[in-house]
């Protein structure tokens, strides 16, 4: 749930989370705004009732059954009750059926719906062979659908199939309402990219007419509307609907917007917005015409092949599909496109990447039917793959050769470690370093902590007493789109972050004594980014009273244990400060060679009250890189030395 | 004592009268000549059955009477030595007040074994000037309590992230992996996300993932021997791929933002060996690791916040396969002490074969996160 001040936050953030907005309303608490948001992680959800999936499946299993095989083929699966299921999906009565949440992989939106897992189980339990889709009337259209170029600027794209004699189910009818759904918050991203739209064949008449109009001249029946309304009112309208007002900002800003229409002048849809009452599809829905219109061509093919393969099997014949002539200037093209694709493999190449040596060609063939892919073998050397149309996610033969160590099962080959004698372990000297510079810090009782990386303007700059950033004088790395303002930029020091540390410590036992040693961003013009890290060691102090001599204790210690002399000539130098962070006077520069590398000081009582702190703090904040790069090969050395030295040194 | 030279008041009563004999209570009162202990008397005497009294009478009933109790004083006066009486009996006289009972205590008092003649407390610590005066000869120390806690330390300590990260840094180098440098949260798309063949309308680009940054806007070139690569690795028909078949653009790629996973550090080290390859026409074996932070843009909750470290690893070697990929993992949770791992199948854009360890169900027995 996220409260918002304004309505111009709450559209920025719903927009942003388009689709995926479950409910906006005004809190009226000074006028907040509250929005349910449900994020879509990378990996999509359904949600199907078991004994749905049980009966397309053709057999009796229990859940851990289920589960094991789903594992083993990359699904995730949990047991939940149709209290969960969202809300379009629900036709039953039965309440307390179980239903499995599914996690389906990213790029396989043919599992993104039942009929789409079971047909991917079948095949994986050998229960059936991969299915070969066909297009009726040997592959000639019957209908056809005229693009007009008015199109081009703004929805250029349109690809259509039909499903004749097809029988629904409330179990399949819901199915295919959540597929469109799922694939529009999808591979369509949110209809952007695809809009698809179903249509009840026997209510309109074709040839179809896919052109777009401005919004005026549009006027139909929507769906679910009592009346006719032209476009501009359905865009009103829209406003108020919290799912769709998602979608107008598609099309709203375009002079035109897309429509299409039948012979007959009436309305099919205005995508990606919403479809006409007239030819909305029922259970009773004989003959099914699905359009995609799209921006991206290979996107509307893959949208419009998942929809319709994973559903053909209720057509009679089953699996046959009615192909469509799409016309667009004057090219005539026949969708959907269901030709499988031939993908040549090596059978060396399975080997290498499965770690399996004995596999043969046949043997690769014979797997591949569990993934639901015909093959056929060439040679001893090579196979075929013939890639079916539901099956997009397959790229390369590398795709290949995974689905055949699917098939094998990752838990049937054995782990083997590598050949280790090639390889060395090394570390970083810089985390070396900071590894030596955490014992020392610890060894004088400083208890070491871990903040944020970004963190807000205000409490790097304005509480820390200096300048923020400017036109002009762009101190540090500014986010553009911030969770919220407590964490907009990067920071340029780890000393605001061990002060907030000590606000939320404050019941500590006094003397309180924290230190960091992490990264800072820096704006660099000279790296490929514009930025760079640079590790920085700060120290922190507090007690009764500021104790300015501990921080330095702890400086001299440090540089003790780096075997840094303090020196003119070949260590480190200290000289009063002009930080504003620390009170003046009461502050010391650390430099090396007139270089400054560090800076420490008694806190600024404003500073304090800034952070809400009520006792006196100390400060020490030093430059590890340059310390690094200066000293550091010696100071490795060094650091072995001092420990037999120093052991004899009272400090 | 009195009681018991002269009797008790009761039978001094009985003398009064003669065996059958009344008198009024009046009477008695006369003779007794003052109401002290009369009452008593008549009470004891109805107890002992000597008399029998109405409202306004007494009578002599009794022959013959015995004092048995001043008797019993007597020879409790007799007694020098304390026996044992009947505890009850006691109990009467005691109220009667005709005896009381004082308790004495007695103590055998012996010398003990730290017996001193001179009275000496027992030292609690041992002190610096006990050792230069010798006060300590003799001295008898407390001995210390062992339910006491002791005294609380201020201590300095390291991070508990910190010391896992340490732990997996150990077993990384064990097992021969070289550290890759990471110092740059700030990446470009190009790196994060095209170069790892992540398509540029991909969700984990959108702004509800990725944090974009508005300063430095832009990186600043696109890597010269890369980009063309990836623009037609992405457009597809190359390398054996029919790839995204979309158009691929430059300038989204250059796009900053705070990295969202280290596997550009890794990609650039891949980038790097491929030179090196190429200029001294050797491969060795490599294994590379990294163990830093990287930034989401997510739902924040009790165990996730938009910040978190990422433990990366690379093998490029000839001859490895998914059994390697297990084998090292498998071995990595080993040294934690993990050891039931099994794998699952899982999707990313830029790898073949990953998989991940336990899934949720299974976190019961392994606490492992879910994926590697």
């Amino acid at each position: 749930v996220f409260f918002f001040n304004d309505t111009a936050t709450t559209e920025i953030y719903t927009q942003a989370f388009v689709g995926s907005v479950r409910c906006v309303q005004e809190t009226g608490i000074n006028a907040e705004y509250m929005g349910i948001i449900c994020q879509l992680g990378s990996m999509p959800t359904i949600y199907v009732i078991k004994d749905t999936l049980i009966s397309l499946l053709g057999k009796q299993l229990t859940d851990e059954q289920f589960m094991d095989i789903c594992f083993d083929y990359g699904l995730e699966i949990e047991l939940t009750d149709m209290k969960a299921m969202p809300h379009r999906d629900i036709a039953h009565e039965k309440e307390d059926q179980i239903v499995y949440k599914i996690d389906v992989p990213a790029n396989r939106y043919d599992l993104l719906c039942a009929e789409g897992v079971a047909r991917a189980l079948r095949c994986y339990l050998g229960l059936s062979d991969p299915v070969t889709y066909s297009l009726t009337n040997g592959g000639k259209p019957i209908e056809k659908i005229v693009v007009d170029s008015s199109v081009k600027a703004i929805r250029p794209y349109v690809v259509c199939g039909i499903l004749r004699n097809i029988t629904f189910t409330p179990e399949s009818y819901n199915s295919f309402i959540s597929l469109q759904d799922k694939l529009h918050a999808t591979l369509c991203r949110h209809r952007k990219f695809v809009a698809i739209g179903t249509h009840d064949l026997d209510t309109i008449k074709g040839p179809f007419l896919y052109r777009a109009l401005p919004p005026k001249e549009i006027c139909f029946k929507a769906l679910n509307q009592a009346k006719e309304m032209t476009a501009e009112e359905l865009m009103v309208l829209y406003e108020e609907d919290l799912k769709l007002k998602a979608y107008l900002g598609i099309i709203r800003s375009s002079p035109v917007y897309p429509v299409i229409y039948d012979a007959n002048g009436v309305v099919l849809s205005m995508p990606p917005i919403i479809n006409g009452e007239h030819s909305k599809i029922s259970l009773k829905t004989k003959n099914v015409f699905i359009e995609c219109t799209a921006l991206d061509l290979t996107k509307a093919i893959l949208t419009l092949n998942e929809v319709i393969c994973s559903f053909s099997q209720y057509s009679n014949p089953a699996f046959t599909i009615e192909g469509v002539e799409v016309i667009n200037e004057g090219k005539s093209e026949v969708y959907p496109k269901i030709e499988t694709r031939d993908v040549l493999v090596d059978v060396e190449y399975v080997r290498n990447i499965t770690g399996s040596p004995e596999l043969t060609s046949a043997q690769c063939v014979q797997l591949l039917k569990k993934m639901d892919v015909r093959g056929e073998v060439i040679s001893d050397l090579a196979f075929k793959a013939i890639v079916p149309p539901t099956r997009g996610d397959i790229l390369h033969k590398c795709d290949i050769a995974e689905d055949v160590a699917v098939a094998i099962g990752f838990n049937n080959l054995k782990p083997e470690l590598p050949n280790v004698s090639g390889t060395i372990g090394k570390q970083l000297p810089i985390n070396k370093l900071t590894n030596e510079l955490r014992k020392v810090c610890t060894c004088a009782k400083y208890n070491e902590c871990l903040t944020l990386c970004l963190v807000s303007k205000v409490e790097q700059f304005t509480k820390m007493r200096k300048k923020g950033p400017s036109k002009d004088n762009k101190i540090c790395v500014l986010l553009s789109n911030p969770i919220s303002s407590e964490c907009d930029s990067a920071r340029v020091s780890l000393l605001p972050g061990l002060l907030k540390c000590l606000r939320s410590n404050i019941d500590v036992k006094l003397p309180i004594r924290f230190f960091e040693i992490g990264d800072i961003v820096l704006l660099d013009p000279s790296t490929e980014t514009g930025a760079r890290n640079a590790r920085r060691l700060a120290a922190l102090y507090s007690d009764l009273s500021a104790g300015f001599e501990y921080i330095h204790g702890l400086l001299d210690y440090i540089m003790v244990k780096l075997g840094i002399p303090c020196d003119k000539e070949v260590g480190y130098q200290l000289r009063t400060g002009k930080d504003e962070s620390f009170i003046e006077g009461a502050q010391l520069e650390i430099v090396h060679k007139g270089v400054p590398i560090g800076i420490m000081g008694i806190v600024h009582p404003e500073v304090l009250l800034a952070f809400d702190l009520g006792y006196p703090v100390s400060l020490l904040e030093l430059d590890i890189d340059y310390l690094a790069k200066v000293f550091f090969h010696q100071l490795i050395l060094k650091l072995i030395d001092n420990e037999f030295r120093l052991s004899l040194i009272h400090i | 004592a009195k009681a018991a030279n002269e009797g008790t008041p009761e039978f001094k009563l009985i003398q009064l009268l003669k065996t059958g004999e009344e008198k009024t209570r009046e009477e008695m009162g006369k003779i007794w000549g003052s109401q002290d202990g009369l009452q008593i008397a008549i009470n004891k005497g109805m107890q002992s059955k000597w008399i029998v009294c109405t409202k306004t009478t007494i009578k002599r009933i009794a022959e013959e009477v015995k004092d048995e109790t001043a008797s019993k004083l007597k020879t409790m006066l007799a007694n020098k030595v304390p026996g044992d009486y009947d505890k009850k009996m006691l109990q009467d006289l005691k109220k009667r007040q005709l005896l009381s009972i004082k308790k004495i205590k007695f103590y055998k008092v012996t010398k003990g074994p730290n017996f001193q003649p001179k009275r000496q407390a027992e030292i609690a610590d041992l002190t610096a000037e006990m050792l230069a005066k010798k006060t300590w000869e003799g001295v008898k120390f407390k001995k210390l309590n062992p339910l006491a806690k002791g005294k609380e330390l201020s201590t300095g300590n390291f991070h508990p992230l910190f010391q896992l990260r340490d732990q997996f840094r150990s077993i990384l180098l064990e097992l021969g992996f070289e550290e890759m440098p990471t110092d740059f949260y700030v990446d470009s798309s190009f790196w994060n996300f095209d170069a790892l063949f992540i398509p540029q309308q991909h969700p984990a680009r959108d702004m509800q993932d990725t944090f974009f940054l508005s300063e430095p806007e832009l990186c600043n070139s696109l890597n010269p021997d890369l980009k063309d690569n990836v623009k037609k690795a992405h457009e597809g028909n190359c390398y054996g791929s029919i790839g995204y078949r979309y158009n691929w653009e430059p300038e989204e790629a250059r796009k900053n933002i705070m990295r969202t996973h280290t596997t550009p550090c890794s990609a650039r080290m891949l980038l790097a060996l491929s030179k090196e390859i190429a200029k001294t026409k050797v491969f060795t074996p490599k294994k590379y690791f990294s163990i830093d932070k990287v930034f989401r843009n997510e739902a924040t909750d009790a165990t996730h916040l938009y910040e978190f470290h990422q433990v990366e690893g690379l093998i490029a070697d000839t001859k490895v396969s998914l059994k390697q990929l297990m084998g090292v993992i498998a071995e990595f949770f080993n040294r934690l002490g993990i050891t039931n791992v099994k794998f699952k199948p899982t999707f990313n854009p830029y790898t073949c074969l990953l998989y991940t360890s336990p899934s949720p169900r299974d976190l019961s027995t392994s606490r492992m996160p879910s994926s590697a």
